[in-house]
């Protein structure tokens, strides 16, 4: 029997007799509720017992985390805010503090816009709150990222590049983490790089054309008569200097695609007569390579509002390289037509493009450095064995040019079985581009 | 004050400020047939074109030795009923768009890189143009 029951049937029913079989069926189903009562109760305590241990546990995983997030958020060099949904700030770091020259208390609760002016690069007008980054990010639930001049309470300002990334809680958008990264120096020394490269290479111009200028006399004579072996080092001459005026141009043009000066002119451009025109100024080279050279452009291709200096820059690129790349007897085919989006999965589906394309039978890119292709100052390992002469920077500016017009480029290649480039040009026209310089 | 020039005989009126290519432009031009008048500065070049009896054609630089460019060049010639028939080649290294733009505007009649282009071929262009 039960103890608790023992001890009660003592104290209360002393001197009854429990014996009596009417009492026997009463106390033993007392005493079964007795012991499962214990039961319960230990499954119970063991049950606590766990759970207790678990939260202990929980909490001190929830310590560390914190600690680990707060050595984070303190060890970032960039400044990054926190904000609610309403775009207040709750949270930011020590550089943050930092950046803005303000205690963090002092700015919870506010919105970053109450904290510094953001200026439109382009216009230098001031940004409303709701087209900054952190309410863009609120109301599109998408990342927003910007680069703004901010100006301080105290007027001092500087260039910042700002990066809102918003997060939900249940599905919900609940506010946005803000990096603000002070680039005013990156910008500095990339200017001043790319100015240095557009000064150097304007300055080279002038003994270039002097070299040029007086080969070409020596080559034609008017220093009097010259033997056969002096013409071939004269010419040697002439077209090593015609690439460093080829190789000045690109530099020139890369630092005005780079400091964003270039501009962008778009007139009515006839693309077959401008192909018939970069293909016959490189028929010596096609020659030389002795190569089959093909011509298949769509009848009536319309007339294309494009940049005349820019197109002819895209086209000689392509050509060229297919002539550079392509081993002797093979095959060139330049072509161009008209094609929508959807067709060849690139551009916007509905959108109809000019497309000019260049195969050959060529040495082919390498796959693994297919991703490389465009990146300045790159050049496949395959070429660079075979062919010296390239600055790697033809194909960096195709890919500029039409990333600035609203146009595309892309390849297909196997190594030695040969490449197609192809490029696309909105049949409606390059989106103009306002600047100071023309590219060469 | 240069000597005057043979019978037929067209004068091209070199402005440039860059010795060694002033000089190679003056032989070229003077091989392909031309009376050839240098000069490096704007003052000079005006005062040629007031005391030479004649002047075909003018080659002409950008930036030059002293005051002023080939622009401000350009523009007392065009403004010049005297002499604003006279073709302008300007070929120059440094011209920014806006001032081709503008020398385009004033009238003149081509311009050129220097480094991307061969002299015979400026001078064809030339002789095209003065026949």
């Amino acid at each position: 029997m039960h103890k608790t029951l023992e001890r009660q049937i003592k104290k209360f029913l002393s001197g009854a007799d429990v014996s009596a079989p009417h009492w026997q069926d009463f106390l033993t189903s007392i005493d079964q509720a007795y012991i499962h009562f214990d039961e319960d109760r230990q499954l119970m305590n063991r049950s606590l017992e766990i759970s207790s241990r678990e939260l202990m546990d929980f909490n001190e995983k929830i310590a560390t985390e914190k600690a680990k997030g707060d050595i984070v958020l303190e060890s970032i060099s960039d400044a990054l805010f926190v904000t609610e949904k309403n775009a207040t700030i709750s949270l930011i770091n020590k550089s943050g503090e930092i950046l803005l020259d303000c205690d963090s208390d002092a700015m919870k609760g506010k919105m970053f816009s109450d904290l510094v002016l953001s200026i439109n690069l382009e216009n230098g007008e001031s940004v409303p709150p709701e087209k900054q980054p952190i309410q863009m990010a609120i109301s599109t639930g998408n990342k927003v990222t910007g680069t703004f001049l901010l100006v301080k309470k105290d007027s001092s300002r500087f260039l910042a590049q700002i990066s809102a990334n918003p997060y939900t809680i249940n599905h919900q958008i609940a506010g946005v983490a803000c990096i603000v990264r002070d680039v005013t120096k990156e910008k500095e020394i990339d200017r001043a790089k790319s100015e240095f490269v557009s000064l150097a290479s304007h300055q080279l111009r002038t003994p270039l054309s002097t070299i040029g200028w007086y080969t070409e006399m020596l080559l034609a004579g008017d220093a009097g008569a010259i033997n056969d072996e002096q013409k071939g080092y004269l010419e040697e001459i002439y077209h090593g200097n015609k690439r460093m005026v080829d190789l000045v141009n690109a530099l020139l043009n890369v630092s005005r695609i780079e400091l964003g000066t270039f501009m962008l002119t778009p007139e009515p451009v006839d693309f077959v007569e401008l192909s018939k025109s970069v293909i016959k100024e490189v028929q010596p080279q096609i020659h030389e390579h002795v190569l089959n050279f093909e011509e298949k452009y769509q009848p009536n291709l319309p007339v294309v509002p494009a940049d005349g200096k820019l197109s002819r820059i895209l086209f000689q690129n392509l050509i060229t390289n297919a002539i550079k790349y392509t081993p002797p007897n093979g095959k060139v085919i330049v072509s161009l037509s008209t094609a929508l989006g959807k067709d060849m999965g690139h551009g916007n589906p509905t959108e109809e493009y000019v497309l000019f394309s260049v195969a050959d039978t060529g040495y082919g890119i390498p796959k693994k450095q297919a991703d490389k292709i465009f990146t300045k100052l790159f050049r496949a390992d395959n070429v660079r064995e075979k062919e010296t002469d390239g600055t790697g920077l033809g194909l960096y500016l195709v890919r500029s040019v039409l990333e600035a017009c609203g146009g595309e480029v892309w390849f297909d290649s196997e190594e030695n079985k040969g490449t197609t480039f192809y490029v696309i040009v909105p049949l409606s026209g390059m989106r103009a581009k306002k600047g100071e310089k023309a590219l060469i | 004050m240069a000597e005057e020039p043979k019978e037929g005989q067209k004068t091209v009126l070199i402005v440039e400020d860059e010795k060694p290519l002033l000089n190679a432009i003056k032989i070229k031009l003077e091989n392909s047939g031309f009376d050839v008048v240098t000069t490096r500065t704007v003052d000079q070049a005006l005062s040629y074109m007031e005391d030479l009896s004649r002047v075909d054609v003018i080659w002409l630089d950008h930036y030059l030795l002293g005051k002023g460019t080939g622009l401000d060049f350009v523009v007392k010639v065009k403004g010049n009923d005297k002499w604003k028939q006279i073709p302008i080649f300007v070929v120059s290294n440094t011209a920014s768009p806006e001032k081709v733009q503008s020398y385009i505007k004033f009238g003149v009649t081509k311009y050129y890189t220097k480094a991307d282009f061969r002299l015979d071929q400026i001078i064809a262009d030339m002789k095209e143009v003065i026949v």
